[in-house]
């Protein structure tokens, strides 16, 4: 019985990272086109975007990429063409594996059955996971290696194997997943062999942490060749955050820049705490500026977390030293970045907040043995809840939020490769936005990768000089129409912010809308 | 000079509520430290706050310590703290701007609400997932933003920790006279979810009177070299941002 629970927890939660791939999201956003690209250079070229052969880190938009989402997504992307399916797949069967191993390291260490199957299903509904595991991006695919690392480390205690040499290599290939990772991860190694160390043999620790420190090596050596240039680390540190900079602003001395500084990022860590942004409106959906937003977690297990908590304090010895060592580190890393709260950065410590959950389903099931049903009831009210997050998410989600999802793009591509053969010239120019044209998107990528554009000849013809790309007819560049040398053959593709003037010799051709109907870009012939 | 006497008579009413709900242990020290307490926290050191603000806080300490002398229903207690709360939170907020204080005279909830209706066109679900339930979802995060650590930590700072551990050691405890501190958290809460989210944090400081307490119930669980690098840690995190800035 409990078997087919498994099976249909899994297949529960592929079909909800797997429905409707290719179109929930309704885009790519800016980082998931460079992953394509990334991964189409690779597969056709062996080259990244820049020409470099299998890097172990991506450079995209002045910042570096991890590399194992693209190369996953690569071979994919021979199989299913240059299409969102090939770099979405990846993260949605990975993030669907996850919930099953979630449920068996809540297994390993409790040998609790009904709380593994619990904290799988929660994971399987949760918004946070079920969000993130849709879109090509690298953390879930680092939480699923980090995920089998864990798994494997506590199998190996119980079965006393060559397991925890094979964890160490997982919790590497964790490192190479994503960028949270690289703190998070050693530091979870720490704790799991501190929590654990009579239990280990120490020959296989030692063998498993050398391996480990072989295998990061290559990662190390290349962050600290990128050191001071424009890596993740050095540029979306908390340090350089605008908010902050106001603040030091009136600070005289270094003892209150100091405090200041301390206070805004305890704040700021804190705020990873905060249960309105857990609960009520931490996931962009509908839109990150609607009144009805989700959280990050279902709202009716709110109640559900507190009453776990409390069962973790009674009970659940070693569960709670590594769930409460996971959700206090998981925020640490994030917290450390710019910006706002970052639900893809923190995506680790969804796991902590699910297991409390799942304790909090079994502790009302254990308070009120008399009441029939109960556990009906949780998956009633659970699932009601889900449901009314699935029809936002499929239904409001693509309307609401296709200009961030950078909608047009690949419809511009398509309009390209159809009509490009009329014009001498293309000029597109990279902002947009239907409200303030502050956005700023890559089209160079979209339409390498939509139009399948060979890499190599990419590569060849590119000249990227400052403030403009050019390759083939193709050049981006921000325009500024009353500046315009109009030459007849050119063809402006801009944001619909950005007009030429009524006298000026130019038509439009074509336009492209957002999902909610706004016009989003225009195509203008010049003559 | 009313400022100071309002201060002061805060300051007595601080002592006195924590002496009486920590008559069982070291009533005294209980009582000089929830005056520490509020010494170091922001509100007290914050000029921005009006006479208002303190005869409402005076008030409401008031309330809380006569709750906690007497020795009735729990029922009564809530009808009376309820009462002393709803008449604070009327003067505070004005009966004419009490409608515009509220989130139900936020205009983007109903436009929110129609603008999803409009896009699920006839769809049934449509109607049943958007509607005036909206104002629910918003009180509920009202509330639940009410414990977002964050916003704690600006008024307590490092006390949060102990904040934490009073919570949890007083739930255990399940006592008698944790019974009005919860009482009054629950019925301030019920009142401060119903304001504007800008609101709420203005008028947060009504929950210092049983935070206090709580943290109080929290640092009894230190033994005294941490209590005192935490009372020292809070203080002077809090100083030098008052003295340089």
């Amino acid at each position: 019985m409990k078997k087919y629970i498994w099976i249909f927890i899994f297949l529960l939660a592929f079909f909800l990272r797997v429905y409707q791939l290719d179109k929930v999201p309704p885009g790519f956003s800016n980082d998931e086109i460079s992953i394509a690209y990334n991964a189409y250079s690779i597969m056709q070229t062996g080259q990244d975007e820049y020409g470099e052969k299998f890097p172990v880190s991506f450079r995209s938009h002045n910042t570096y990429k991890a590399p194992v989402l693209i190369y996953l997504a690569a071979p994919l992307i021979k199989i299913l063409g240059n299409h969102e399916w090939a770099i979405r797949l990846p993260s949605a069967i990975l993030g669907s594996i996850t919930v099953i191993f979630l449920g068996l390291i809540i297994y390993e260490l409790t040998k609790n059955l009904n709380l593994s199957l619990w904290s799988s299903f929660i994971l399987t509904i949760t918004p946070w996971h079920i969000y993130t595991s849709r879109i090509g991006f690298e953390s879930n695919v680092a939480l699923f290696f980090l995920s089998l690392g864990v798994y494997l480390f506590f199998l190996s205690l119980r079965v006393k194997n060559w397991l925890l040499i094979l964890s160490f290599i997982f919790f590497a290939i964790s490192i190479y997943s994503y960028h949270t990772e690289w703190v998070f991860t050693p530091i979870l190694i720490l704790l799991l062999v501190a929590f654990n160390f009579k239990k280990i043999s120490k020959r296989r620790l030692f063998t498993g942490v050398l391996l480990f420190l072989a295998l990061i090596l290559p990662l190390t050596a290349d962050v600290i060749i990128h050191l001071g240039d424009t890596t993740r680390a050095s540029t979306e540190i908390l340090f350089n955050d605008p908010k902050l900079g106001v603040n030091l602003h009136s600070s005289q001395n270094w003892m209150t820049s100091f405090v200041i500084t301390f206070k805004f990022w305890i704040n700021r860590y804190l705020s990873y705490f905060n249960p309105s942004y857990i609960f009520f409106n931490g996931l962009p959906v509908p839109d990150e500026f609607s009144q009805q937003r989700f959280g990050l977690l279902l709202f009716t297990a709110m109640p559900l977390f507190f009453l776990g908590l409390f069962a973790l304090f009674k009970d659940f010895k070693l569960l709670r030293n590594l769930v409460f060592s996971w959700l206090l580190i998981g925020a640490l890393v994030p917290s450390f970045t710019l910006g706002d709260v970052n639900l893809v950065r923190n995506l680790v410590s969804v796991m902590p907040w699910v297991v409390i959950i799942a304790l909090g389903c079994l502790e009302l099931e254990k308070r009120f043995p008399n009441v029939k049903n109960i556990r009906i009831f949780l998956i009633i009210t659970l699932s009601l809840n889900l449901i009314f997050f699935l029809h936002n998410y499929f239904v409001h989600f693509p309307i609401e939020s296709s200009e961030q999802w950078s909608y047009g793009f690949k419809q511009m591509a398509s309009y390209i490769q159809k009509n490009g053969d009329k014009y001498r010239e293309i000029i597109i120019d990279p902002n947009y936005g239907v409200l303030d044209h502050q956005l700023v998107g890559v089209p160079s990528l979209f339409i390498l990768y939509f139009n399948n554009i060979d890499p190599q000849q990419y590569l060849l013809q590119k000249q990227d000089t400052a403030g403009q790309l050019k390759f083939d007819k193709i050049t981006i560049r921000p325009v500024v129409f009353r500046d315009e040398d109009f030459q007849p053959g050119r063809l402006y593709i801009t944001g619909v912010r950005n007009t030429p003037i009524v006298i000026q010799p130019v038509s439009e051709v074509y336009t492209i809308s957002l999902l909610d109907g706004s016009r989003a870009f225009s195509f203008y012939e010049s003559h | 000079m009313s400022q100071f006497l309002l201060n002061t008579s805060a300051l007595f009413l601080i002592f006195f509520t924590a002496s009486e709900f920590f008559k069982d242990k070291n009533r005294k020290v209980c009582a000089l430290t929830a005056v520490t307490i509020f010494l170091t926290v922001p509100f007290s050191l914050n000029e921005a706050i009006t006479i208002k603000d303190l005869v409402s806080f005076n008030l409401i300490l008031a309330a809380l310590f006569i709750s906690l002398r007497l020795k009735v229903n729990k029922i009564l207690i809530f009808v009376f703290i309820f009462i002393s709360i709803l008449i604070i939170f009327i003067n505070q907020i004005g009966l004419d701007n009490l409608q515009t204080s509220t989130f139900f005279s936020d205009p983007g909830i109903i436009d929110t609400t129609n603008k999803l209706r409009g896009e699920d066109g006839t769809s049934l679900l449509g109607k049943v997932l958007h509607n005036k339930s909206l104002f629910v979802y918003k009180y509920l995060e009202n509330l639940s933003s009410l414990i977002n650590p964050s916003l704690i930590f600006n008024y307590l700072s490092f006390l949060l920790i102990p904040l934490i551990i009073g919570v949890y050691s007083l739930i255990q405890e399940s006592s008698e006279k944790v019974k009005p501190i919860l009482i009054y958290i629950g019925v301030t809460s019920l009142l401060l979810a119903l304001l504007r989210t800008e609101i709420i944090y203005r008028q947060y400081y009504l929950l210092i009177p049983a935070l206090i307490i709580l943290v109080i119930a929290g640092l009894n669980k230190f033994n005294k070299k941490l209590l005192i690098m935490i009372l020292i840690s809070n203080l002077m995190l809090n100083l030098v941002l008052r003295l340089f800035l």
